[in-house]
């Protein structure tokens, strides 16, 4: 019973473990994205981005 | 017959636990990638014009997601298959490691995200490309050819041919003779390649029910075709240098290469019994990665240098 319960305890750890990692890597890879976007938003836009008046 | 995804059978096969980073990276087919962004990165450096580097980094990301996506509709609708096939049968949906549902969720994410991305922030020349062949390669190859006809892969390689003419028009945002020709040569190269390989994998084809030339006409008709669509491929390979758009090193080492080619694939032709005719279509198949491989990488040295020169 000890044995089952230890068991099960380990898949459980494992499981949150990988739902855990899986966040991170989609929460990265958003963040990536968001990033690039903004990068290329900025070579499109050009030099003068920033020369504006304000 | 009909793909996995569609009939959502996959808890036959397996259990399915938690699955974990890897197993979704497996699911884009990573080594199918690296050969996808890298024929694109040869287009984009063979095309006349210049790309800013952030927006070329972009493209391959782009190209190397929608690579991705491919994959894992691929796995999604043939896990069926690739359950009964020694080659396949340690893939994520098959071991039970991801389901199809997961499968098609992700690779439909990342076949959308990566069209969008491409088209919004390189072209939409670019990115109508790139849903071409996912499109292309999921419903024509995937769900109609590869189990209906012998043909499966002659006509399915324009999916794998495709990069090369996406990383062109994210630079020129059009499509030219030269793109054309690059995808021509993959697409001649596709047969022997496959065909090479079913050759030596005939059984397990059969035993998934896949129409693969050996299985439906014959190892002698196979070697023939083999045998003719390297005749065609070697000289088109050798087509750049007459067009002007590959140099002298490439058309030396094209031309060499050819030989090798034909050489292998006429060993194909002719050793037709035992343990040495299998052997020899291993040597073509394993050869004809190689030969690719070094075509589009002397391409892409050739014109990086010349851009660094220039």
């Amino acid at each position: 019973m000890a044995l089952v319960m230890s068991l099960n305890s380990d898949e459980e750890r494992e499981r949150l473990k990988r739902q855990r990692m899986r966040s991170l890597v989609i929460a990265l890879a958003l963040g990536v994205m968001a990033v690039l976007f903004y990068l290329a938003t900025i070579v499109h836009l050009g030099g003068d981005v920033g020369n504006r008046p304000l | 017959m009909q793909g996995l995804g569609a009939q959502g059978e996959v808890s036959r096969i397996g259990k399915v636990s938690e699955p974990s980073v890897g197993e979704f990276v497996e699911l884009m087919k990573p080594r199918v990638m690296s050969l996808v962004v890298f024929t694109a990165l040869t287009g984009m450096l063979a095309a006349p014009g210049s790309i800013h580097p952030v927006i070329g980094v972009i493209a391959l990301l782009a190209i190397a997601m929608g690579a991705g996506a491919s994959g894992a509709l691929n796995m999604w609708y043939d896990a069926d298959i690739d359950a009964r096939m020694a080659r396949t049968a340690a893939r994520p949906i098959p071991r039970g490691r991801v389901t199809a549902d997961e499968a098609l969720t992700f690779g439909s994410i990342l076949a959308v995200l990566s069209i969008l991305t491409l088209g919004v922030l390189v072209n939409w020349t670019a990115g109508a490309l790139l849903a071409l062949t996912i499109g292309f390669y999921l419903f024509v190859y995937t769900m109609w050819l590869k189990r209906k006809t012998p043909q499966n892969i002659v006509i399915g390689g324009a999916a794998g041919a495709f990069p090369p003419m996406i990383g062109w028009a994210a630079v020129t945002g059009s499509v030219s003779i030269e793109s054309v020709l690059m995808f021509l040569i993959i697409f001649m190269w596709t047969p022997p390649h496959f065909w090479a390989l079913a050759l030596y994998r005939c059984r397990d084809y059969e035993r998934a029910g896949v129409p693969m030339l050996p299985v439906v006409a014959g190892a002698e008709e196979t070697r023939r075709q083999i045998w003719l669509y390297s005749l065609i491929l070697v000289p088109l390979a050798i087509t750049p240098v007459l067009i002007g758009m590959a140099g002298i090193v490439y058309g030396v080492v094209s031309a060499v290469l050819g030989a090798v080619f034909l050489y292998l694939a006429w060993k194909v032709r002719r050793i037709t019994e035992g343990r040495e005719a299998d052997q020899a279509a291993r040597q073509l198949f394993v050869f004809s990665i190689l030969y690719l491989f070094l075509l589009f990488a002397v391409l892409l040295v050739e014109h990086a240098a010349a851009r660094w020169i220039a």
